[in-house]
């Protein structure tokens, strides 16, 4: 089977997302078949962990057949973890606890959930408890949205690869087309969210990976 | 070639020492330079390189360099086999039993080993391997039989027999499965066979080799590899607050395990002394541990109360320090519930952070850096380790190593799936502290089955099964499933109906587990509810597993690979990469864990108590039962629950079969068999235990034993292993393999007529099909509900491990059918 040249392309060329609602009943049933419920079990507002008896390894299934469904890139790192390594320790976390500039940062970046749900002197270890459907519809959309933006050099749509279905390329030129990562993105919405509360990251592109010796 | 049954009663309290120690890691591929590396604080880390530049730049791991390790006749064999075969050697020479070794019926060898097939080895032809997202089975036995060392891949007992073969080890060939902890367990499993008199000299220990393409990007899926991957000798960080997941290692440790008075009676040095060993269940989750450190608490305390010592004269620990964040933390806490005050004086530190994560060798490595710790009086140190972590807040030696004084010391193993394992060392010089204090050694336990249960082509219980049996039915042998079809061979024999929402409670379980696995944890189940046991003494029954060697569906990948394939219809490692890793099930690796099954029915039955997963080949379950009867006799259990599972259905493991035309083919139906699948467990009990419940009784076992031989031995050392578990008995009936080859059955009847001329064999496999690990298993169950009084059940795969149990009915017997 040939992947190369526009010839072999077949399916429709990509360009707006899906709506809100279908993508809302499509992550619900993930989400639900991934835990072996109903999908009238599994609302916006449940929270995944607790309410939901949701386990580490569920969390890798959802994410993974989330990105098979909508043919996306999530991010595989939490929010709370992404802030601390962008932001610094002392400024998200302090001794355990997200520090009160550090529950700023998740409000602003999780509309979704209540405020009610964002206490003061919250453990670092009770964050994922506050994760909700919802959290994964908004982390969806924000990927799908992105994806929709996305225009080759030569002015083609996306088009899906047969054989190879996470690839994307053009569909008038055949050139590759790359999935945005999710990963980048919610970095960029950080970073923007950071803004707004006057953090800002310290030479973040090295706090990744460089020895901290 | 047979070992004398071990109980704890009958040659009680031996004492063992180490006298050999050898070492194949990335910092060395001999003992001395992997201690120079490790106490120097050097780092063995660095980008994968070994399957060509092109294996994708994120991975790094502890590599070997397989250029300076001369293996002699080597050629054609895999990096772990090379590893395990060149620390045994090692190991063997440092004990000076080169000019010296030991009888070969009273050695034996018990390593912790893994089977994974290198997708790398097959990358060559994979275009014409795959048709669409399946494979082409027919090109790819085609490709196996042209490469016949390709399926060594996944021969679990292979190392193990290899190394037994060199070195002329008769008592027993052992492979030892627990995840992370296989060598743990492997060592642990071998200290308290050598305590009990069951052998003088045992080599144990690991060795494994995980860095294959699809085993790096398994563990990744995961999300448990450190992502540090741009500087490799940093990224291992135990304990350190910016942690972020292991990092992968291959290598092996041999050491040589003896009982005290062989190895002072042959004037060998002595390194050190193993005083204890502890095994638990999480009975949790598969990879997370429990947060409270239970298990882990359960496993060390086990240790020092098998060592006989307070946790006081403890001064240092190897711990398993992975440095994810969870276990540094789990363990610390675990530490400081077992060590209260006394833990801020351990020392403590987690030698992974130079060498890596080996794995089913790492428990091995860790243990004989311990023991070379005490002997020297340097304490090895967890390198990397700069910020320190609120919840790692113990003694972890940062950076430099330091002399110490220390007497005792205990290296800690916890693995996915949740078995745990410890072991205690003591320095052979040590003052005296008060001599750990023999165990109270009682007389022999009578054992007794008190539960039995089965999923099998025959039946999905025990009634079922049985009769179907007894009226002599055959399983339907089911029109081949899609692939299989491409091949020569009729059908297979599989366990139809079986519905696991209904036989497992545990949602997670019903989720990771595979339908083979699933069947042990039904199949344990009906044994433990026919037992009527009370929970109370289920938790903390021991539980010993016998598994199958593999337990991967290839078909996972296929998508995956036939992504990652350029233009040219040729594997690019940038294209799986890019596009081809997002395609696997991030669950796989869980999912085909080999002690799936025993981690599956310990968390779904509340079993902590001690446990070893033996992954042996077709043996392997009766091997479970042998070592469940010796927890019994000796005491060291009430209860103990044993059994097996297997499901052959599998590409690779179908091949095997087939390729040494062991299978009945399409066109010949006159000789060989045909596949099967199916699980067996049995409750064990010591018989005043179930007298005083009031317990049914199936059946006594009155002995057991086990040996290695090399194939051309296969009918003496059959004989022998019989002879061995019936003691003075002579048994009214066999139950053995009928696996249907001439040679094989030759050697089955021979060995009848020698323990008693015109002596009957019965063999279920014409029923059931050949069902792996679960077939002798099958005949262990046919033996107990029998009317022959005495039985003897036994088992040859092979020609290579050969096991034997012998029955006798209850005085009153009142056994179902």
């Amino acid at each position: 089977m040939n992947n190369e040249g526009s010839s072999s392309l077949t399916g429709q060329a990509q360009a707006a997302a899906p709506d809100a609602a279908t993508v809302e009943k499509r992550v619900i049933e993930i989400v639900a078949r991934c835990l072996d419920r109903k999908p009238s079990e599994v609302g916006l507002d449940s929270r995944l962990w607790g309410e939901l008896s949701a386990e580490s390894l569920d969390m890798l299934d959802i994410v993974y057949s989330l990105e098979r469904a909508f043919i996306i890139r999530l991010p595989r790192l939490n929010l709370l973890q992404r802030a601390r390594e962008l932001f610094g320790e002392d400024t998200v976390v302090a001794d355990g606890v997200i520090t009160p500039a550090g529950l700023e940062l998740m409000r602003l970046s999780m509309p979704e959930i209540p405020a009610a749900s964002l206490t003061p002197n919250m453990g670092i270890q009770e964050f994922r408890y506050i994760i909700t459907v919802e959290s994964f519809v908004r982390v969806v959309h924000r990927c799908l949205e992105a994806k929709a933006r996305i225009r080759c050099a030569c002015g083609g749509l996306p088009a899906p690869v047969p054989d190879s279905p996470m690839e994307l390329r053009c569909a008038a030129c055949g050139a590759p087309l790359e999935l945005p990562s999710g990963e980048q993105l919610l970095v960029d919405d950080l970073v923007q969210a950071g803004k707004a509360l006057n953090l800002h990251p310290p030479g973040f592109a090295e706090t990744a990976a460089v020895p901290l010796k | 070639m047979n070992v004398p049954t071990a109980g704890y009663g009958s040659g009680a309290g031996h004492r063992v020492v180490v006298t050999g120690m050898g070492a194949v890691t990335s910092l060395g591929t001999d003992l001395a330079s992997t201690w120079q590396g490790v106490i120097s604080g050097a780092s063995g880390i660095t980008r994968i390189r070994q399957y060509g530049e092109t294996t994708t730049p994120t991975h790094i791991a502890g590599q070997v360099d397989l250029a300076s390790l001369p293996v002699p006749g080597a050629c054609g064999l895999g990096r772990a086999a090379r590893f395990g075969l060149a620390a045994a050697d090692q190991a063997w020479r440092h004990a000076g039993l080169e000019r010296n070794p030991p009888r070969p019926e009273v050695s034996g060898v018990c390593i912790g080993a893994s089977t994974f097939p290198i997708i790398e080895d097959r990358l060559d032809r994979i275009g014409a391997l795959l048709d669409g997202n399946r494979w082409n089975w027919s090109r790819y036995a085609q490709l196996c039989r042209e490469n016949p060392w390709l399926l060594t891949q996944s021969d679990a007992a292979g190392v193990a027999s290899l190394i037994a073969g060199r070195f002329c080890l008769r008592a027993f060939s052992l492979t030892a499965q627990a995840a992370c902890t296989s060598a743990t367990q492997a060592i642990g499993h071998a200290f308290h066979t050598l305590r009990a008199g069951g052998a003088r000299v045992i080599l144990a220990g690991g060795t494994d080799s995980m860095l294959s393409m699809m085993c790096v990007s398994g563990f990744e899926l995961l999300g448990s590899l450190s992502q540090r991957w741009t500087d490799p000798a940093r990224a291992s960080r135990p304990f350190d607050r910016t942690r972020d997941g292991f990092v992968l290692a291959e290598g092996a440790s041999i050491l040589v395990l003896e009982e005290m008075e062989h190895a002072l009676g042959r004037g060998a040095a002595i390194h050190g002394e193993l005083i204890g060993y502890g095994s638990s269940c999480d009975a949790y989750r598969f990879t997370d541990m429990q947060p409270d450190g239970d298990g882990a608490v359960r496993c060390m305390n086990a240790a020092l109360r098998d060592a006989g010592v307070s946790p006081s004269q403890v001064g240092y620990i190897n711990a398993h320090g992975t440095a994810t964040p969870l276990n540094d933390r789990t363990e610390t806490l675990a530490i400081r519930r077992v060590f209260g005050a006394h833990a801020d004086r351990l020392a403590i530190s987690s030698t992974k952070s130079q060498l890596g994560h080996l794995l089913c060798a790492a428990g091995a490595i860790e243990l004989t850096i311990t023991t070379l710790a005490l002997k020297h009086g340097i304490l090895p140190p967890t390198i990397n380790l700069d910020h320190p972590d609120p919840e790692c807040d113990l003694d972890y030696i940062p950076w430099t190593s330091r002399a110490a004084d220390v007497s005792i010391a205990l290296s800690n193993s916890f693995g996915f799936g949740g078995q745990n394992g410890c072991l205690v060392v003591r320095r052979w010089d040590a003052p005296r502290l008060r001599l750990p204090p023999q165990r109270q050694y009682r007389s022999p336990r009578k054992v007794c089955i008190t539960g039995v249960g089965v999923i099998s082509p025959l039946g999905l219980d025990v009634a079922t099964h049985f009769a179907r049996l007894q009226r002599g039915l055959r399983a339907v042998v089911a029109p081949v499933a899609r692939g299989i079809g491409d091949l020569e061979i009729p059908g297979v024999a599989r366990v139809e109906g079986f519905d696991s929402q209904a036989a497992i409670s545990s949602r997670m379980l019903r989720k990771i587990l595979t339908s083979a696995a699933s069947h042990a944890v039904a199949a344990a189940g009906q044994a433990l509810r026919s037992s009527g046991l009370p929970q109370t003494a289920l938790q903390e029954a021991a539980l010993f597993v016998g598994s199958l060697g593999l337990d991967q569906d290839l078909n996972l990948f296929a998508e995956a690979l036939k992504t990652s394939l350029d233009s040219n219809n040729r594997f690019s490692y940038a294209r799986f990469a890019s596009h081809g890793t997002a395609l696997i099930d991030p669950l796989f690796l869980v999912k085909s864990l080999p002690n799936a099954g025993l981690c599956g029915a310990a968390i779904e039955f509340d079993l902590q108590g001690p446990n070893l997963n033996i992954m042996n080949g077709a043996a392997s379950g009766l091997l479970a039962v042998s070592a469940a009867f010796d927890a019994v006799r000796s005491g060291s259990s009430a209860v103990a629950v044993a059994g097996g599972y297997d499901s052959p259905l599998q590409l690779e493991t179908i091949l095997s079969h087939l390729i040494e035309d062991r299978l009945q083919s399409a066109s010949n139906k006159d000789c060989g068999y045909i596949l099967g699948e199916g699980a067996a467990f049995f409750v064990l009990e010591d018989e005043a235990h179930a007298r005083e419940r009031n317990a049914h009784v199936y059946a006594e076992i009155t002995g057991v034993a086990q040996s290695h031989s090399a194939s051309a031995g296969a009918s003496e050392a059959l004989y022998q292993t019989a002879s061995s578990a019936l003691g003075d008995t002579i048994p009214e009936a066999v139950f053995g393999d009928g696996v249907n080859l001439p040679a094989n059955d030759a050697i089955e009847r021979e060995t009848a007529e020698r323990i008693r001329p015109g002596l009957p064999i019965h063999a279920c496999t014409d029923n059931t099909g050949h069902c792996g690990v679960a077939s002798p298993l099958f005949s262990l169950l046919h033996a107990a509900l029998s009317a022959y009084n005495p039985a003897l059940v036994w088992t040859s795969d092979r020609g290579r491990v050969h096991a034997a149990v012998a029955l006798q009915q209850p005085p009153n017997d009142s056994c179902p059918g």
